[in-house]
Parts: C-alpha cells; structure tokens; sequence
C-alpha cells in the first residue's frame, strides 16, 4: 500500500526526472516520536515479490503520537499530511499555511478564470516554429493549473534518498489522496492544551511564546494565550501569589474581557489582595490594588465595594479626629487623622481635619536603617546609640557648630559662665525661666552639683577619673547658680561638662531601676517596637502657647538603605539622618526635599581590641594597613563614584580640617608585597597558623559591605577575617569579644575624645590605657595636663604621627555625610553636629501622602 | 650564744638600780641615760581629754586613770611607766582636734616634756555610745602616728579600752646593735622587761621595723630624725630585748658603713592599720608633680629570689641573673600584680597576707625606674619619689616608630630581592632592572642614620643642659642600639652581591642564546 502511495507520489521536476529510482530504499522517520518506519519504492518494473517484502505501512493518524513539547522546540518541524485511507505522511512544512487545502482550492477556483493562451504570429515566425510555441505555451498553461491540484512535499532530512532525489520535490494530489493537513503549529497547539490541561505552564508558555514568535497571527494562537493566561491565574492562586493571580488577569481583561469567568475571577482575587492589606492595616498597597482594579475594570461592583468601605472607614476616623482634638486628646487626634490620610486621603474634608490634628501635635518620622534583627551589644558607642543619646539628654554643654577648625559650645542649662581666679574657679549662672519650646525639665544648682559629686566620688558608679581629676570642689550659692574649683585648670571648661544631669534614685536600692536618674531628659523613649521607636518631650509644650513644635519623634527602621529611601520617597517618613553618598545628588535635585549637610565629616575607622593577643602584633597590624587598598573599596564602595567627591582617604580618626589633623603625615599606600611579607613575620609569631580574627562593624548595609571587601583585601595576604553580625557571646583570643572593630565616628574635640575612643571606654581611665605602650600612653597624660592651647595642638599632632606610625588604629576614610528632610519640616539649621539638632525648635508643617503608588 | 644569757652587764645595772631606789631626780636622769635600752622603760603618759558629756564626771575620770594605770602595771609590768593626766590644750576637745593635730604641733608641745610616748586620747559621747580616739607621739621618732578609734556601749569598760587602744597605738623602740649586710641585731627598749600577759609582748615573728637615724649635736641634742626608706626589718628571732632581723630595703647597704656617736640608728616597729596604702609617684625633680600612667608590678619577691627560681626551673636565660634582676619575667613562677599610676600618681597596694612586704617594680617604657620592698598596710598613703624619666621615654617612643619605618624598609628589600631571583629564574630581564631600580629608591642606611640623630640630639641637648648624664647615657645607649641594627639590617653589600650574581646569570644567559641562534643559524 505504502509502494502505491509512493507511486501516486511524483517528482515536481521536469518529464525527463519523473522516473521512480529503481529499487528505491527510503527510509522515513514519520514519528517524531523516534519511531522510524521504513519506505521502500521500487521502480514499476521490479518484481510485486520483492515489494511485498520491502513494503512497510504508514501509520494511521489513530497511531500517530503528538510530538512532546521537546520534541517540539528542538526537532525539525513536520506537518502531517493526512491521506484519504487515513495514514499519515509526515513532511517538511506545506506552503501555503496556514489552511492549506482551503487555499489551494481556491487557487485552483481562481484558476479556472485565466485567460487561455493565444499568441500571435510574428513576422518572421514560421509555420512550425509558431505551432511549437504555441503548443509550449498551452502546456505550460495547463501544467500551471494541473500543479494548483498537487500539495509540493519535501520530505524530512532523515529520509534517506537517492542522489539525484536529494533535491528533488514531491508533489501529492489533492483531491485523490489528502483528506487533512495537521500543520506543526497545530501539532504545537494541540500540545499546548494538553499541557494546559496536565497543568504544566511553565512547558506550555514555552510553546506559546515559540508559536507566537514564529506565527504571531496562527488561527488559535490568541485563544491559548488567553487561556494560558486564565489557567496561570487559577494556578498561582492555589498557590496563594494573589498579586502574579491579578495582574495575569489583568492581563488577560485588556485582551479579552469577556473571557469566561473572567469578571468574577479578577473580583476574586483583587478583592482578596484588598483585604488582605486592609487586615494588615497596609492601606497603601490596598489602594493600590484598587487603583489597579478601577483602572481594568472601572465598574467592576468588587472595586465600588471596597471604595465605598475605604471611604467610610476614613471618615469614621476624621470624625473621632475632630471629636479627640476637642477633648483636647491631641496625639490621639493626630494618630487618628494619620490613620485616616493612610487610608482614603483624598476625602473631602481630609486636609482641614489632618491640618488641625497634626498642627497641634506635631510627629515627625524618621527613617533609620539596621539591616540586623536584633541589636548586637558592641562595647563601643555606634551611630545608633549617639543618636538615641542626643534625642532623649541633655549634657550640660553641647557641641553647636564646628564650621572652623575647633568646636564651639552652648548650654541650655546654663545662663552664662564666668571663669574667675585665673581659670582656677568658675561660676554658673542657670536658666531661671524656660522657652515655650523647651523639652526639658527645670535643674537646679543642687541637681547639678549632687551629679557632679556622683561623678568626683570614687565609689561612685557615675566615677569619672578625668573629671575627678580637674575638681577639687562644688559649691552651691543659690538655686540656680553653682560654683566649682578645679584642682588644675582644663584647657577648656566645656567639653569637660559634656554630660547628662543625673541624680542618684531612691529606688535603686531596691535594685528596681537603675542607680541614676536622668534629670536633663529631652525627649523620652514611650513605645518601643520590633519597627520603630516612639519619643515624646519630657515636658509637653504648654496649652497655651500659639506655636506648636515637633512633639513627638518616631524612629521607623528600614533594613536597607534603599527600603529607607523608598519610604521617604512614600511619604512613610519626613526625614533620613543618613542616605547614600551616591544619592544626594538625586535628592539635591528634588524640590520635595531639603539636603541639610553634618558639620563634621563621618570618619571610619578599623580599631583593634585592647585584650586581643594577636594585634597585640605590630608587624600584624602593619601587614593589615598595607593590605587596604582604601582608594578602591572608597570609590566604588563607600561612594559609588570614581572622583570620590563626598570623601577621601584619611590617616587620623578626626576630621582632616581639625585641628588636630597633622596635616604632614603621609597617608599609607597599599602594598600587597609589603603587606604579604609582614604578615608572614607575624605568622612566625603564631607558631605559623594564626587564628581566625573576628571583626565587628556598625549595624549598616553600606559599612557591612566595605568590611567585606576589607576582609577580601585581607584574604589575599593570608588573613582570614569573619564579620560577625549576629553576636559577640563566646569571647574567644583570651577575652576579646572580637578582635578588629569598623567604627564611624564624628569627633568635634579630640582633646577629650581621643583618650575614651581609644579605650573604648566612657570616660578616660588611665588604667584603660595600660595596652598602649608607655610613650604613647604618657603621650595622651600629657595632652590633657597641657595648659596651652599651642601645647594641646603639638601634643595633638604629634598623637596622630604616633597613632598613625605604630598602627594603634586604621584610619579609612572621611565621608562627608549628609540628612534628608522634607520641605515641610522647617527650623532645621544649617549644618548640624547630629540629626536631632535643636529639634526641639523643629516646626512639622502638616502634609500627608496622596499617592497611591 | 648571746641569745641565751642574760648579759652581765644587764644584770649589774638591774642590781644598781635597785640599789638606788631613793636617789635624786638627777641622778636618776643620769641614771637613766647610762642605762642600756633594753632597762630602760617606756615614759609613757596619757593625756586624755574628756568630751562635754555629764557622765564624765570627776569621780569617773579618776576612776578610769586608775583602770588604766592598774591595767599596765597588770598587764605590762615595768616596760610602761605610766604617766596620767588630763589634756588642757587640745582644741577642739573631740576626734577632729585629734586628727588634725600635726607633728610639728606636737613636737612642740612635748619639748619640755619627759614622756617616751605619749598617748593623746578623746573620750566623748556620740549618739548614746562612748567613742575612744587616740593618737601615739614618739619622742624617740619624733612622729605622731595615725589615730584610732573604739566605740563602747558601757561606762565601765572606757578605763580598759583606752589601755587596749594605746596598747594598738604603741609602736615599740629598739636600737640596731649589729649590721651584718642583710642580718641585723637590734636591742628592744624595755625589752628585758617581760610582760605579764605574753599576748603584750612587745614584737613577734615576722614584725616589721623601719630603721631611722637621729642626729645628735655635741650636746647630744636631737637636731633632726631621719627615716630610713624602703627598708625594713623582718623579726627573725627573738630573745628578750635582743631580736634577730632580716634586712629587706631598696638600697643597698643602708646600714653599713662607720658607726658614729652623735648619730643614732634605731629602728621602730611597723604595724598594719589599714588593708591597702595608696603610693603617690611623684619625680626627684619636682615633688609638686606627680607621675601619671606609671608601671607599677608587685610581686611576693626580691629578684635575686627570682633568678633563683629561674635557675630551678632550669631556665637557661637564667644565668645572667644581674641582667634579670631588672626585668621579671611572666615565665618565672613568681605572680605579678601590674598596675597604673593614676591621674595623682597613686596606686593603691593591698595587703598581701602571706607577705608582709612585697616588691615593687616601677617602669617607664623599657627602662626600670627603681625595684623596692613595700610594706602596704603601714600608713593610708606613702610617697616615692622617682627620677624623671620623660626625656628618655620620648626618644623610646620616636624610636619605636622609626623601627617600625626600618622593619617596613627591611621587608621591602627582602620581598623584592626575593622577587629579583625569581624573576631571573624566568630569564625576565627587564622585570629584574625594573625590581633593581625600586631597590635603589628605598631608603638607605644612611637615611634612618639621619633621622636617628635627629632624635638624638635634641633629646641629649636637653638632658645635657638638665645636668642629667643618667639619661644622657639611656639615650645614647638607645640610638646606639638602633644605629647598628640599622647598620645590621640594611647592610648594603647584600643588594650588590645579588646584582652582581644576576648580572653574571644574564650574561651566560645571552651567551647561550647566542649560541643558540648560531647552532640555528
């Protein structure tokens, strides 16, 4: 059967090649499925004994087996040619496509209308020569209709043909012996719901995207995509991702509304996604959702339902608002107004009920970034404690600018302050009367004088060694005027007072609270949560003063720098007390947003553990320094920029324009050879294994990622290095907790701050100094004995030269930090030594977000 | 064998005294001053001042002086001869007249007088109880000691109590009889006077004494008292009114040398009052100032004790033992106590109660500025004064960094000799000149040799202009040091050897190529 169908089969080339080879062996791979069947065609001549043995059965198109979606994608493409006894020929793609029969037919309809040949005599046309031409035409006018009745073939490149066949062309009579043409496409399609119907998506949108590349317009495609898209939806729900549900649904609204089901689906699910976010109090992403519903389906009843909800809610809120800023319940007014703008801010009535709450208690948010879970105790002040310190105290004197080389210094607690006898005594006039303003409670003499007696008493647990040493003693004269003696005369009466009044509690015997009061409170921690930190004033503003200020600070965390940003950009939070040194110029140009620059640089420094054995190595901490290639991790780190604008490379732990910058120090250069050979006399050191060192590093993305790429510095030479980010509990190198610490400072005064910064101590206690050697540590005596600010600078100087030379720290680099705050906070002054800078004079002007996005 | 009878003499002068029971006041004087010490009893006198209080009336006050006198003649014997009176002067009547009370007042005070000792003693009524102070005068020292205090509940016991308190106020008196380097002989006062309760006797077993000499003018008048510091008297062996001591001091014979008769060397006996003594630093040059961030270790033993622990150990370092005396070492089996001196200069020492004396070992840097026995416990405070040491500790410092700079330099040229020789194992040529003129641009010998003697002239400039050679001499004897580990290090035929080496590697190395191309060719 199959020999006949091979002798209906006849090659499209001229008369001369029409013949069949003799004894024929073709061979044809029908199945895509790898099942070969194997054809054989003999010339009519052969003998019909032969045939019968080399004859082999085409399949039927019940035996066929659709092409797997592999086999689909990666095989040669067949289309099926189906004969009138139901056998199936498989061939190279058919021309025309797609609805190949039904064109033919037409053309040969079509073809039934062409003019029938008559050519004209010429001139110099004989006889013959006009009768040959004549009949050459007609043929070829009835060999061109004849073809419209044949489907051309190739047949596959596995089939194996004779040589002169190889290039030959199969034709097959239409009408005699082809009932269906099953294109690839079709095969593709068909494939596609079966996988559809399997559930396997991932297969069948490889398909369809092959399928629409290849024939974008392919009768079916559209309908698979829709359902594609329809099925994926019911799948990703089961598999609770409602959000990849709805906007595959969306997807598949725009292209066909009307699909089946489709309107309750999206319902479904948006509403789903609504509530949802509503639970979860996230009404942002909730409006969202229902922005997204509208704008597909803007009568969709789902959408009406949960804007009325919405709408309701918020006026719910408004009215209980207004209702608490009658009963003069402000920050419940506020809180409530703010609850109402989160959900449906563009209500009527939103602005004049959130103007009046949020006007009468002002909240400012701030957004602040700690990638860690939990905070990890570092036995040394970080950024997040300094700000948590300058927020909720007072000291007694505090550092206002720093725009030249020295820091100047104000008091709120103190009038003014007289020096008298030579600087040997000095008299303390306090602020009698407070400001409207003013956060803090009133001190007193007394207050003052029983805090500094706590911090002369050795028994004391407030000791301090530093300022013991400079009074000899505390005199009050009156309720608001002190005076004090010193024993030897401080270079500088100020900074020497830069801490908190406290005074001693009673209750601490109880062992219920801590032994000391704060007295010079600012603003007091009121609720903390896994998120965010609540503040309020210590002492409320007054009800009666007209101008209102920032009365209460909620600090939100964010795990990234760029979470922090988007929620600035939200509206979540009106300020950032520190954002990405490649952002600011993104924020400079955004007229929403005020940059307010920090007075002192940001300063970042590697410092080693007084108890860790290993940098107890000099040769170790040279080897460390010269492994630093600091100019790279700065750029492309720290700063994300080639130039480094915003910072540079530093060699002391105080700001470069400080006075105590030796300006002749060279800064160390990165020499990976030194680097190695040092390291390998420390090895010899460490019986040639030395032991893993731990470092520790503020709880920042941006600081985390430069001590990786220190570490990986360290790598090179040998040293392994582990950042620990998730607690310092086990103490390991003979009772260092870590062994090398990334610190960011801001020194305004390193005459006093140099010594407790490398104790890591509070205060400067001579016995913390017993790790550093003698010349150093009578160095840092002798700095503060000086009686003479030229002595103070030399012995600065020459502190640095020594600290820099022996390797008692890596000083990194300098950044010159900025804050991001709203336009509508105002008061914020110009240059600030910390975020919280006179914030008590920081006026929150009203304004919530009205954007959905 | 001197120990163990009593001697002649002794007992000729007892039988003499008995015999002259009624003689004059004079002659008693006279008496007195040819009497050996250990005859001789304490003068002691009680002068008591009695607070405002009712209860302190006079049949009281006379009851509780002849307590008190029954209590020594009980109690003691003849080694006190007590004395009793009432204080008319002491102002203000109570415990802080007493405690402000200072030698010099004192000294003045008992000019005229006869008294030994003289106990100074308040008794008042605080808050319902009887509080007992008292303070100690020496004649002998010349001092007043610390105050001390009691607190009773019963009128009855003050006469007893104020005995019992002279009795912890009473430092007793002995003269140094022989000085043999480290072993010393001192004769007690009163000593061959037994006590009658032998819990009162005057010294036991590892008591400590400090010597101190009292210059006498032609008329054998006290002119001035000296205390013998930093050294100490261990009782070693005791036979009435002679005792056998250990000498432990600072110094290194402080007792020796010529025995003269118009200076007197005795020793008085140390008790604890107190469970630390804060030690005050202070420089030689300027007793105003005070040594801030000082080393102070403390350990159980002397040096020589420890080199010979070390040699026990089979410490093979241990056999320069003069060199370790001045550097105690973590490895010896000896426990320090390191310590800083605070912003005042003070270190607070505690007792050690298995060693009533203890070492100290103060530092400046590298340089031990002094090695001294210490009792702590003794008084509340002590002072030492200590050389300055700043100049020196300076060029220690500018030293350090420059060392560290030399260590730089040297593994620098290391690495890249290193490099070198390598590099001409690959026949890289260019790479080795290349390495060779990084070589020549690190510094020389002759760099650190310069900034070596910029340390060091200043520094012995200014110590030469202080008059201090001790530390003119540290400091050369620092820069030397330094000059030849720069020499040593740095030296520079290594570089040149090694260049002339690869020199003659690369010209075989051309040879052979050129040999090459040619069998080639």
């Amino acid at each position: 059967m199959i020999v006949r169908v091979f002798r209906t089969l006849e090659s499209a080339g001229p008369p001369a090649t029409r013949i069949w080879p003799v004894a024929l062996l073709v061979t044809v791979l029908f199945s895509v499925n790898l099942d070969a069947v194997h054809v054989t065609a003999q010339d009519d001549d052969t003998d019909s004994a032969n045939e019968e043995e080399s004859e082999q059965k085409l399949p039927k198109l019940e035996e066929m087996t659709l092409p797997t979606a592999k086999e689909l994608l990666q095989k040669t493409p067949l289309d099926w040619i189906v004969l009138k006894d139901g056998t199936v020929l498989a061939t190279k793609p058919v021309q025309p496509r797609p609805n190949t029969l039904e064109v033919m037919k037409q053309r040969l309809d079509e073809s039934l209308s062409w003019p029938v040949p008559k050519p004209q005599r010429r001139r110099d046309e004989g006889e013959g020569a006009f009768r040959d031409r004549s009949r050459t035409l007609l043929e070829d006018y009835r060999r061109r209709r004849e073809a419209l009745r044949y489907l051309q073939l190739k047949l596959p490149d596995d089939v194996v043909l004779s040589e002169e066949q190889e290039e030959s062309t199969f034709r097959l009579h239409i009408e005699e012996h082809v009932r269906e043409v099953i294109h690839h496409e079709e095969l593709m399609l068909r494939r596609i719901d079966k996988l559809l119907n399997e559930g396997n998506l991932r297969q069948s949108f490889e398909l369809l995207l092959v399928l629409r590349r290849r024939a974008h317009d392919w009768p079916g495609g559209e309908a698979r995509h829709n359902r594609y898209l329809f099925v994926s939806a019911a799948e990703k729900q089961k598999s609770d991702q409602p959000y990849d549900a709805f906007v595959m649904l969306s997807q598949l609204y725009r292209r066909a509304p009307k699909y089946p089901q489709l309107h309750a689906c999206i319902g479904d699910v948006a509403g789903g996604l609504i509530s949802n976010y509503v639970d979860a109090k996230n009404y942002r992403r909730a409006r969202y959702y229902l922005s997204r519903l509208r704008a597909t389906a803007p009568q969709h009843e789902v959408a009406i339902d949960w804007r009325n909800r919405l709408t309701t809610q918020t006026n719910e809120l408004l009215d209980q608002s207004a209702a608490a800023t009658r009963e003069g319940r402000h920050a419940d007014a506020t809180a409530l107004a703010a609850e109402a703008s989160r959900i449906w801010p563009l209500v009527p009535n939103m602005r004049r009920v959130y103007s009046q709450a949020a006007s009468r208690f002002q909240v400012l948010a701030v957004g602040i970034v700690d990638p860690n879970e939990k905070r990890m105790p570092l036995g040394f002040p970080t950024e997040y404690s300094e700000r948590y310190q300058r927020l909720t105290q007072i000291d007694l004197f505090e550092v206002s600018r720093s725009d030249d080389e020295s820091a100047h210094y104000f008091s709120r607690v103190f009038e003014e302050w007289t020096p008298t006898d030579l600087g040997r005594q000095a008299i303390f006039q306090l602020q009698s009367n407070r400001q409207s303003w003013e956060s803090h409670p009133n001190i007193t003499s007394a207050q003052i004088a029983a805090c500094l007696r706590s911090r002369i008493d050795p028994k004391s647990e407030q000791y301090d060694e530093r300022i013991a040493g400079f009074i000899d003693s505390i005199s009050t004269r009156s309720p608001f005027e002190l005076s004090i003696n010193f024993s030897s005369v401080p270079i500088r009466t100020e900074p020497l007072f830069r801490f908190p009044v406290t005074v001693e509690d009673d209750d601490a015997e109880a062992g219920l609270m801590d032994a000391f009061e704060l007295v010079s409170q600012r603003f007091q921690l009121v609720g903390s949560k896994s998120k965010s930190r609540t503040f309020r004033r210590a002492v409320p503003q007054s009800g009666s003063v007209v101008q209102r200020y920032v009365a209460q600070v909620v600090e939100r965390k964010y795990v990234s720098h760029e979470k922090a940003i988007q929620g600035l950009l939200r509206g979540e939070v009106s300020m950032l007390p520190r954002i990405p040194a490649w952002t600011v110029e993104k924020f400079a140009e955004d007229e929403r947003f005020l940059i307010r620059d920090y007075a002192l640089p940001t300063t970042h420094v590697l410092q080693f553990h007084p108890q860790s054995q290993i940098m107890k190595s000099r040769e170790m901490r040279r080897a460390l320094a010269y492994a630093l290639n600091r100019d790279t991790v700065l750029s492309e780190t720290i700063l994300r920029d080639p130039n480094s604008k915003r910072g540079r490379l530093v060699c002391a732990p105080f700001a470069t324009r400080n006075y105590a910058y030796n300006q002749h120090v060279p800064t160390r250069k990165h020499d990976l050879r030194l680097a190695i050979a040092l390291s390998m006399v420390a090895r010899s050191a460490f019986n040639k294994e030395l032991p893993k060192l731990r470092m520790v590093c503020e709880p920042d993305p941006i600081v985390q990622a430069a001590a990786d790429e220190l570490i990986s510095h360290w790598k090179r030479i040998g040293v392994d290095v582990t950042l620990i980010t998730d607690g310092v509990g086990d103490e390991q190198n003979n009772g260092a907790p870590w062994d090398i610490a990334y610190r960011t400072i801001r020194m305004a005064e390193p005459v006093f701050e140099l010594w407790p910064f490398l104790t890591l101590e509070p205060t400067a206690r001579i016995a913390a100094l017993a790790h550093l050697p003698d010349w150093l540590r009578h160095e840092l005596i002798e700095l503060e004995k000086s009686g003479d600010w030229e002595s103070v600078v030399r012995h600065l100087n020459r502190l640095h030269l020594q600290l820099f030379e022996s390797v008692q720290l890596i000083p990194l680099w300098e950044i010159d930090d900025v804050f991001v705050v709203r336009k509508n906070i105002q008061g914020v002054p110009e240059k600030c030594i910390h975020p919280y800078q006179d914030i008590e004079r920081w006026i929150v002007n009203a304004w919530y977000p009205t954007d959905s996005l | 064998m001197r120990d163990s009878i009593l001697n002649p003499i002794v007992c000729l002068s007892i039988l003499c005294s008995i015999h002259a029971g009624v003689a004059d006041v004079s002659a008693q004087d006279d008496d007195d001053a040819r009497r050996p010490i250990e005859l001789k009893p304490y003068r002691v006198e009680f002068s008591v001042v009695w607070g405002c209080s009712p209860e302190f009336t006079i049949e009281f006050r006379e009851q509780v002086f002849r307590e008190i006198g029954d209590s020594s003649r009980r109690i003691l014997g003849q080694m006190w001869d007590v004395k009793l009176a009432e204080n008319k002067w002491l102002l203000p009547r109570n415990r802080s007249g007493l405690d402000r009370l200072s030698t010099r007042q004192l000294n003045e005070t008992q000019k005229e007088g006869t008294a030994d000792k003289v106990f100074l003693v308040v008794v008042d009524s605080v808050d319902g109880t009887i509080q007992i102070s008292g303070r100690e005068w020496d004649r002998s020292t010349q001092t007043v000691g610390p105050s001390a205090q009691r607190r009773i509940y019963e009128r009855r016991a003050v006469g007893p109590e104020v005995f019992s308190l002279a009795r912890q106020l009473f430092h007793p008196i002995s003269e140094i009889d022989e000085a043999d380097g480290k072993d010393v002989v001192v004769r007690v006062r009163a000593g061959e006077f037994l006590s009658a309760d032998p819990d009162a006797a005057q010294f036991r077993q590892e008591d400590l004494l400090q010597p101190y000499m009292r210059y006498l003018d032609r008329e054998l008048i006290l002119q001035q008292v000296q205390m013998m510091p930093w050294s100490y008297l261990v009782v070693q062996k005791i036979n009435r009114g002679r005792i056998e001591c250990h000498l432990k001091s600072g110094m290194r014979d402080p007792l020796g040398g010529k025995s003269r008769r118009r200076v007197e060397v005795r020793a008085v006996s140390l008790k604890r009052i107190t469970d630390s003594t804060r030690l005050k630093l202070v420089p030689n040059s300027n007793v105003s100032q005070t040594l801030s961030g000082y080393r102070v270790s403390i350990a159980p033993k002397h040096p020589s004790e420890i080199a010979q622990a070390a040699k026990k150990s089979g410490d093979g370092n241990a056999k320069d033992a003069d060199e370790k005396q001045a550097k105690p070492k973590d490895d010896l089996a000896v426990e320090y106590i390191r310590l800083l001196s605070d912003r005042s200069g003070r270190v607070r020492i505690g007792v050690d109660n298995e060693n009533s004396i203890v070492w100290l070992y103060i530092r400046s840097g590298k340089n031990l500025l002094a090695i001294l026995p210490f009792a702590p416990g003794i008084s509340t405070e002590d002072v030492l004064k200590l050389p300055d040491d700043m100049l020196r500790l300076d060029v220690e410092g500018s030293l350090s960094l420059l060392e560290a700079e030399l260590i730089d330099t040297v593994a620098r040229r290391a690495m890249l000799m290193a490099v070198a020789t390598s590099q001409s194992r690959k026949e890289q040529w260019d790479k080795v000149d290349d390495i060779f003129k990084q070589l020549d641009e690190l510094p020389k010998a002759k760099f650190f040799e310069t900034k070596l003697t910029a340390i060091r002239f200043p520094a012995t400039k200014a110590a030469e202009e202080r008059k201090d050679r001790r530390a003119q001499g540290k400091i050369n004897k620092l820069c030397n040091q330094m000059r030849d580990s720069i020499r040593q290090h740095l030296d520079p035929t290594q570089p040149k050897e090694l260049k002339v080496e690869l020199d003659e590697l690369r010209t075989l190395d051309k040879q052979d190529q050129k040999q090459g191309k040619a069998e080639s060719g």
